[in-house]
């Protein structure tokens, strides 16, 4: 074919590297990068996203306190220039138990965003591109699954359970909160599985695994990234629920949930006790689900 | 007597993140009654921009109007109030989309759609409203328009839908039509069928029609005077016959040169090199340049403006359309 | 011409009309109903029609996209209707597509160069795959564009150069057949000429072959030997181009031929436009006996009971019409 060259009509399209010059580098990703890049509050939330990483990951970089050690003596005190969030009834540092608290969160917000996204990519992609009866069941079973109220649900799962601890209260909310995601997966699928480049692929002669691999999932994860990340928001919050209700996780862990927990016979006389963490994890809880909608904003203009 | 619709020196852009896009930039013509205008250009040559800042439907921001004036009867409409100059959309001043499914409420019928216009407008009764807009869907030659009444658009084909469209831009009797690319999403049969019926209302009505168009044989088939768009600005203007016998701008002479006819038999394309400017960076001196066969180096320093060729009134935006095409 | 490569005998492709949750079959879209044609080696054979025809659906059962209700298509002697999944895909090796959008037929996340590569990574051992990189900027050249372009995305180039993007993935199998479903209805005038050359061009270079589908009367006329005319699910008339659209014999052609608007001043004399009447029926129900009648003005009665047959009028020249308008029909 290297002899083809010559051809005048490959000559027509020419002039393009003055027209092509002028065109702006980079892929779909980096537009979206581009339009998040120059919005303050992307980087408010990047911000908190990455201090609250860090706490979970090295929580001795925050506080040289143990957040276990006792002192019956400073049992609740006010917020002072020793312990910044004040101490409980064991006078033991709300600020440590607060840094210490954020592990427990973010592992169980990552472990069932993870799961509920592997779930929902293979048999969300499964029902979207084969359709048919593997659709119908999948469907299906997602339809009556997606009834069933998920707090309750985790509820009633997590008190069948002798003990309680970060892997029974991930497969709690696991097990009640796929659905979403799924569904989401299924309908992102089944609405690039008919573009022109989806048969250019499979008039290749393309494998169906390679299909879905190469050509659809990188065209449907946008809807779910942004969900992901709402989800990571939602999975906090719902964790802190459980726990605050009692049937999440159980001392010794020290989670934002116990802490508030903790702090409820206490509000009236000492309300710092539930006003900090509680601003902690709102705080939290808001920046993943913010920087979801900015996601979604930056990768679909047309919603602004 | 003020002609009928102007259109002058008119320059219209729009305020991107990426830059601002210069989408027609001296646009000057007239129409008068009787008399069918295209406006002929490919994507981007600005065209159908050039029509919604007629009509007043340019969203702003992103797009302004910088500079020009549009005048109907005399009366400048870039100035004017916004509900006089509501009043004028529709009345004076109707416009007929590509698009008709889009361009039609899918949750009206048809017929409440065409019927609203004598309601809202002309202040008519429910029943007058109904009665009208009947007779303006036999006017168009739908079929069985009494019972098609109650049919929504998308009960209706691509043909049925445009004629629907042309009701309901004839209802108050309008002095200019502009038809963007009226038949561009039809079949080629039912676009004949809708390029016939436009013919027939605008004998009927008199009124001035606005064809914009990239379809060079419905040009030639349908206008008195073509004006060929390139970049936001006009390349070339003249009647029918001056500008298919003989165009006299070099981009007129490449669209020409580029489509295959039916009756010239396995000659091969001499398409236009190149393509379509980008409008956020458009070519200094003459849009054409980097096209253009006849390029010379002054191109790229002065941009052409019209000049008459001749005393027939045609005129051309080229330096050099004496070297290349004769006088 | 040579031997048939592709060869397509009454290939039907009815798409089921569901309703309710069970998903009860209620009708049949015919959407193509007993089509039979042929393309030889450096031939290109057009398919013309207006939308709802079949002409794009039967390119995608030849494709193999959608799989045929009944009928044969023979690729280079193999029977594709039934075959294998791994015969079906090493036929593709040979017969490649190029669609209509080219906003719309690029992976917009994968790079020009993973998407021409891809074909080599579906079909290993056709290019080794340290010669990808070369191999993809000969490719590009070839079609016209700077190879330094390989890492850009599609999005960064025009209407016309993607399009040329796309026949460069085709032509990296080096295929015998391209199937072009509407290649250059999407891209402006003064560039799809430039296409038009292109596939030309390379057919002459590469010995292809085209079955070029386009609703476009005069672009099929220049680029086509052969011309293949459908209406509702069926060829109506099949022959050399020169035949088709000079002495069109099926009335269907020649209202068709009649009504594309002639792009020349007043002095030049036009045929007289024969104008329709009404809509081309649904093809879910589609009429009975020939299905033009409803909108044919040589109706008679056996046209309304009796389906013709598409016979050969003259040699080469066949149509599927009971009153054929021909030289022939003067000298029967």
């Amino acid at each position: 074919m290297t002899d083809l060259e010559t051809l005048d009509s490959a000559d027509q399209g020419a002039i393009e590297d003055e027209d092509l010059a002028a065109i702006r580098e980079g892929s779909l990703g980096s537009d979206a990068w581009r339009e998040l890049r120059r919005r303050p509050l992307f980087w408010i939330c990047i911000t908190i996203i990455a201090v609250l990483l860090a706490m979970a990951a090295f929580p001795q970089l925050f506080t040289s306190l143990d957040p276990e050690a006792q002192d019956q003596r400073n049992g609740l005190m006010f917020p002072s220039r020793e312990h910044w969030f004040g101490t409980d009834l064991f006078g033991r540092d709300v600020y440590a138990n607060v840094i210490y608290g954020a592990r427990v969160s973010i592992v169980i917000a990552f472990v069932v965003t993870t799961f509920c996204a592997i779930i929902a990519l293979i048999f969300g992609s499964l029902a979207g591109y084969y359709g048919g009866w593997i659709d119908s069941i999948i469907s299906r079973i997602t339809d009556v699954w997606f009834a069933i109220p998920g707090v309750l649900g985790s509820i009633v799962m997590l008190q069948m359970f002798e003990t309680r601890n970060i892997a029974t209260l991930s497969l709690a909310l696991i097990v009640f909160s796929w659905t979403t995601m799924l569904r989401l997966t299924r309908s992102a699928v089944l609405a690039v599985k008919h573009a022109d480049y989806i048969d250019s692929a499979r008039a290749l002669g393309a494998t169906d695994f390679r299909i879905i691999w190469r050509h659809i999932l990188p065209n449907a994860l946008t809807p779910l990234l942004v969900y992901m990340a709402i989800f990571f928001g939602v999975v906090i919050a719902a964790e802190a629920t459980l726990t605050f209700i009692g049937v999440g996780l159980q001392k010794p862990s020290i989670s934002w949930g116990l802490i508030i927990s903790d702090s409820r016979a206490r509000i009236q006389t000492h309300p710092y006790l539930l006003l900090f963490p509680g601003a902690i994890l709102s705080m939290a809880v808001f920046a993943f689900i913010l920087l979801g909608d900015l996601l979604r904003d930056a990768f679909d203009p047309r919603q602004r | 007597m003020d002609p009928l619709l102007v259109v002058d020196d008119l320059h219209v852009e729009f305020r991107t993140d990426d830059g601002v896009v210069r989408a027609v930039n001296g646009l000057s013509y007239m129409v008068d009654r009787r008399e069918t205008v295209a406006i002929l250009g490919e994507s981007g040559s600005g065209k159908s921009v050039s029509a919604q800042a007629i009509m007043g439907l340019i969203a702003s921001p992103p797009g302004f109007i910088t500079k020009g004036s549009v005048r109907f009867e005399g009366r400048e409409l870039l100035t004017m109030a916004e509900d006089e100059r509501r009043k004028v959309r529709g009345a004076d001043i109707a416009m007929v989309f590509q698009d008709a499914l889009s361009a039609l409420n899918p949750v009206f019928s048809v017929g409440w759609q065409i019927s609203e216009m004598f309601r809202k407008h002309r202040g008519a009764s429910k029943k007058e409203a109904k009665k009208s807009a009947v007779e303006l869907m036999e006017l168009v030659e739908i079929p069985d328009a009494t019972n098609r009444y109650r049919s929504f658009p998308h009960e209706f084909s691509g043909g049925m839908r445009q004629r629907v469209m042309i009701a309901m831009a004839l209802a108050l009797d309008p002095d200019v039509l502009i038809a963007d690319e009226p038949t561009t999403a039809l079949d080629v049969t039912v676009q004949a069928q809708v390029m016939q019926l436009l013919e027939n209302v605008q004998a009927e009505f008199g009124m001035g029609l606005v064809l914009i168009t990239h379809d060079l044989g419905v040009v030639a088939e349908q206008a008195d005077r073509v004006v060929v768009m390139y970049a936001g600005r006009a390349m070339e203007k003249g009647t029918i016959d001056e500008i298919f016998d003989q165009p006299h701008h070099p981009y007129t002479e490449g669209l020409m040169n580029s489509i295959p006819r039916l009756d010239d038999l396995n000659e091969r394309l001499n398409p236009i090199r190149g393509n379509p400017p980008d409008l956020l960076r458009i070519p200094s001196g003459c849009a054409f340049r980097p096209r253009c066969p006849y390029q010379q180096p002054d191109c790229a320093e002065v941009e052409p403006t019209l000049e008459f060729v001749g005393d027939s009134g045609r005129s051309t935006a080229c330096h050099h359309w004496r070297d290349a095409f004769g006088e | 011409m040579s031997e048939p490569i592709l060869e397509v005998a009454n290939l039907v492709k009815h798409f089921p009309v569901t309703k309710g949750v069970l998903r009860r079959t209620v009708g049949q879209v015919q959407a193509v109903d007993g089509v039979s044609f042929d393309v030889a080696r450096g031939e290109t054979v057009g398919l013309v029609g207006e939308s709802g025809c079949g002409k794009s659906t039967t390119a995608r059962t030849v494709l193999g996209l959608e799989k045929a209700t009944s009928g044969s298509v023979r690729f280079l002697g193999r029977e594709l209707v039934g075959a294998d999944m791994s015969d079906v895909r090493a036929a593709r090796r040979d017969m490649q597509v190029v669609f209509q959008d080219p906003y719309a037929s690029l992976n917009p996340r994968m790079t020009v160069n993973n998407i021409i590569a891809e074909a080599w990574h579906i079909h290993p051992g056709v290019v080794d795959e340290s010669k990808h990189r070369t191999k993809v900027q000969e490719l590009l050249e070839v079609v016209g564009l700077n190879p330094n372009y390989v890492n850009r995305y599609p999005h960064q180039f025009s209407g016309g150069q993607r399009q040329r993007i796309g026949i460069a993935r085709a032509l990296a199998l080096e295929p015998t057949l391209i199937i072009a479903d509407e290649p250059v209805s999407a891209l402006d005038v003064s560039v799809q000429a430039q296409v038009v050359n292109l596939l030309e061009d390379l057919q002459n270079e590469l010995g292809l072959s085209y079955l070029f589908i386009a609703h476009d009367l005069s672009v099929v006329r220049h680029i086509s030997d052969r011309v293949a005319v459908m209406y509702l699910g069926k060829i109506v008339e099949f022959g050399a181009g020169a035949d088709v659209y000079e002495s069109p014999a099926h009335p269907y052609t020649k209202a068709l031929l009649s009504a594309v608007p002639v792009p020349a001043s007043r002095k030049h004399v036009r045929g007289e436009r024969i104008m329709l009447k009404g809509d081309v029926p649904s093809p879910s129900n589609p009429p009975g006996g020939c299905r033009f009648h409803t909108r044919c003005w040589k109706v008679a009665d056996i046209c309304r009971t009796d389906e013709p047959p598409l016979e050969e009028i003259t040699p080469g020249h066949q149509v599927a019409c009971h009153y054929p308008e021909t030289p022939v029909e003067i000298g029967v």
